[in-house]
């Protein structure tokens, strides 16, 4: 199964990361939190989407956010983009608090630089207009080509970035004319259009057929070994995020529980959470009799939710602590990082000291 | 094409159609397999390969444009196309094995005791199979009190025990399926599936939209089940490794057809059919050193119109050049090891071109 052979390969040294010369990442997001309103008039409550979210990305790497559905993932990238308002935190895109320097909604610049690809190809491409057109709109408004013979050998050229061929055959294209992973990849073209820096894929290939899904995820790493975008790769599934990203963080109910390089991640999980997740992604060279998963249960309810670690409920290694306080960030070795407080040096080593 | 234990079921070359305003579509094409009795068999390969079609063919709920054109679907050695047309009491004594309680005389309540309670099925999205304004309990009572003529507090109490086979608090029968979550709701579907003892459970994606731990639990539960009430699985899904890790045998279908069918152990360690082998390299491994997987470039033919020959060609990786207007043929290549691929297992193509 493995080609070797083949040069752009992801490799599991993170080749670009150390090409950060400044080293001021691209993104940093601090503390974010998002609370939703939900409820009636007479009972306000408070659904906590994302709690405390912190982490960098540098310039051409990717880093993954897994996590199952309703951790927060997307509502993360969502307010990175701005198409929510944090409740609090910082995003700081290439050293600048944009929440502070673009109070009320992201500028144009900001938007150029930061793209986002979504889940469903289907719904996110508009069915009157022509595949060209579609191109064609960022780039005029983003005044990234002048004149029309410009704009259309720029459209060109990311189709066939793309790998869309033949370019003048498939900007004339509608949308229904082309499979799923056709128009996944013009979603990803046309956040390309605007030359941007960071580029969110929230589930970029989930909806594709298996198959097709490699040459995506294959492109979204070309992009990123030739034209240095970092990408935030948001996804369900623990293998794609292993073969991609650099680095993978494991969300559960709005929190990074933890986080480091992908490999060391995956094959070495401390969190409790990490390690049920892992142990449930089929492996068939395991085999599905051998390992019983050990806790059951699905997310808590985010509305209101009690204090403590949120993985506390199902936790197989649950202490009191766990019930009342939120864990700290501990550090196990570079950037592999979690919140447990199985970790806390403070209780690990003195449990009655505190 | 098995041999062994008698099948429980046995697909012989199936043909369906679907009509179009432009023409057949040709949705599965000479398929052929067997379930026997305690087995999961997997039925594996992508959207619109007819993997759905199958199923559905399996539990006679095709409806036009959907026709099936030609083959047997053999269930305890009684063709399921033809009850219509089989004597009642040869049924009754091959399938039912002579126990006839309600007296059955017409195809049409031979049919429906077909359905459901010889071969069931779990549905891809339960939000979508069950009815979101009718409460658990009735949407479990229906299918008893239908069936089994129970009365409501019998059908009840029944239901009770099916809600705690699948692991849910039975006080949940009152709830509504939005107010149960994603995880919960498939194991009702699959409580109703069971409710009727079927020998024969068809899964279509029985697990797809669920997260992953939820996904784990609830096939490490349907293998309890399997064990204790001994029914065979027809598995389908496109997650060829949630396929072989749970599967005995499996079917890989591309473009209506079944490319190739072996043990899920030959599948994983010994795949012939470079469709097979494209396949396992689309899914990355969370285990091990990394690789550079080049999935499948290209997509399936468009059935209006399939080519001639083989169906896989214009993407396969180790096509020859050579255009053979005939279709492979499922060879067995080594026991219980099928393919169909001209290339390395069929006659070979130049005499043809």
């Amino acid at each position: 199964m493995s080609r070797p052979e083949v040069p752009s390969a992801p490799a599991p040294e993170r080749s670009t990361a150390s090409a950060v010369a400044s080293g001021q990442p691209l993104l940093e997001v601090r503390h974010l939190v998002k609370h939703f309103p939900v409820g009636s008039m007479l009972e306000r409550k408070q659904l906590h989407a994302v709690n405390d979210v912190s982490f960098t990305l540098d310039r051409g790497e990717v880093v993954a956010l897994v996590g199952e559905s309703g951790s927060g993932k997307s509502t993360t990238a969502r307010l990175i983009v701005r198409l929510y308002e944090p409740t609090s935190g910082e995003i700081i895109f290439d050293g600048k608090d944009i929440l502070k320097s673009e109070p009320r909604k992201a500028s144009l610049a900001f938007r150029r630089r930061v793209q986002m690809i979504f889940q469903d190809p289907f719904g996110s491409l508009s069915p009157n207009h022509s595949i060209g057109f579609q191109l064609e709109r960022p780039i005029i408004i983003h005044k990234r080509a002048r004149g029309r013979a410009a704009v259309r050998e720029k459209v060109y050229q990311l189709l066939e970035t793309a790998g869309l061929n033949p370019p003048e055959e498939m900007a004339r294209k509608y949308p229904f004319e082309l499979s799923g992973g056709q128009r996944q990849r013009v979603a990803i073209a046309r956040a390309l259009a605007v030359e941007p820096e960071l580029i969110l894929a929230d589930e970029p290939v989930s909806m594709l057929d298996v198959s097709i899904r490699m040459g995506v995820l294959n492109l979204m790493h070309k992009l990123k070994e030739e034209n240095g975008i970092g990408f935030l790769y948001i996804t369900h599934d623990l293998a794609s995020a292993r073969y991609i990203a650099d680095r993978t963080m494991v969300m559960y109910a709005g929190h990074i529980v933890e986080a480091g390089e992908s490999v060391t991640l995956m094959d070495n999980p401390q969190h409790p959470y990490t390690q049920l997740l892992l142990s449930a992604v089929p492996n068939p060279r395991a085999g599905l009799r051998t390992r019983e998963v050990q806790a059951r249960g699905e997310i808590p309810s985010l509305i209101n939710p009690p204090p403590g670690c949120p993985f506390a409920p199902r936790c197989p290694r649950v202490m009191s602590e766990c019930r009342k306080t939120m864990p700290g960030m501990s550090t196990i070795e570079q950037d592999h990082w979690l919140r447990c407080h199985l970790f806390s040096p403070n209780e690990q080593t003195a449990p009655a000291a505190s | 094409m098995d041999n062994g234990s008698t099948p429980l079921i046995d697909i012989r070359d199936l043909y369906v159609e679907y009509l179009t305003d432009r023409g057949p579509v040709r949705a599965v094409e000479n398929v052929s397999f067997a379930v026997k009795p305690g087995e999961v068999f997997g039925l594996a390969g992508e959207s619109a390969c007819g993997k759905s079609t199958i199923a559905h063919a399996i539990l006679r709920v095709l409806r036009p444009p959907a026709v099936i054109t030609g083959g047997r679907i053999l269930y305890k050695g009684v063709d399921v196309l033809e009850i219509e047309r089989t004597d009642p009491e040869l049924y009754k004594q091959k399938v039912l094995g002579g126990v006839d309680r309600k007296g059955m005389s017409s195809s049409a309540e031979l049919i429906e005791r077909y359905r459901w309670a010889e071969v069931s099925m779990v549905f891809q999205s339960a939000m979508n199979s069950l009815n979101p304004v009718v409460k658990i309990s009735h949407q479990i009572t229906d299918v008893l009190m239908r069936h089994l003529d129970m009365d409501r507090h019998e059908a009840r109490r029944r239901a009770e025990e099916l809600m705690e086979i699948v692991n849910i608090d039975k006080r949940r029968l009152d709830a509504y399926p939005h107010q149960l979550s994603g995880g919960m709701r498939q194991r009702v579907v699959i409580a109703i599936a069971l409710a009727l003892r079927p020998s024969l459970m068809i899964m279509d994606e029985p697990t797809t939209a669920l997260d992953v731990v939820v996904q784990k639990d609830i096939l490490q539960q349907i293998e309890r089940l399997k064990r204790d009430y001994g029914f065979s699985i027809l598995f389908i899904t496109h997650d060829l490794s949630l396929m072989v890790e749970f599967s005995d045998r499996i079917a890989i279908m591309y473009a209506g057809e079944i490319v190739e069918q072996a043990s899920a152990r030959e599948i994983l360690t010994n795949p012939l059919h470079p469709y097979t082998k494209g396949l396992l390299a689309s899914f990355p491994s969370i285990t091990g050193a990394r690789a550079k997987l080049s999935g499948i470039p290209g997509a399936p033919p468009n059935l209006l119109n399939p080519p001639a020959g083989c169906r896989f060609r214009e993407r396969c990786s180790e096509w020859s050049g050579v255009e053979i207007k005939e279709s492979p043929r499922l060879t067995e290549v080594s026991p219980g090891h099928w393919v169909a691929c001209h290339c390395k297992y069929g006659r070979t193509g130049d005499v043809e071109a």
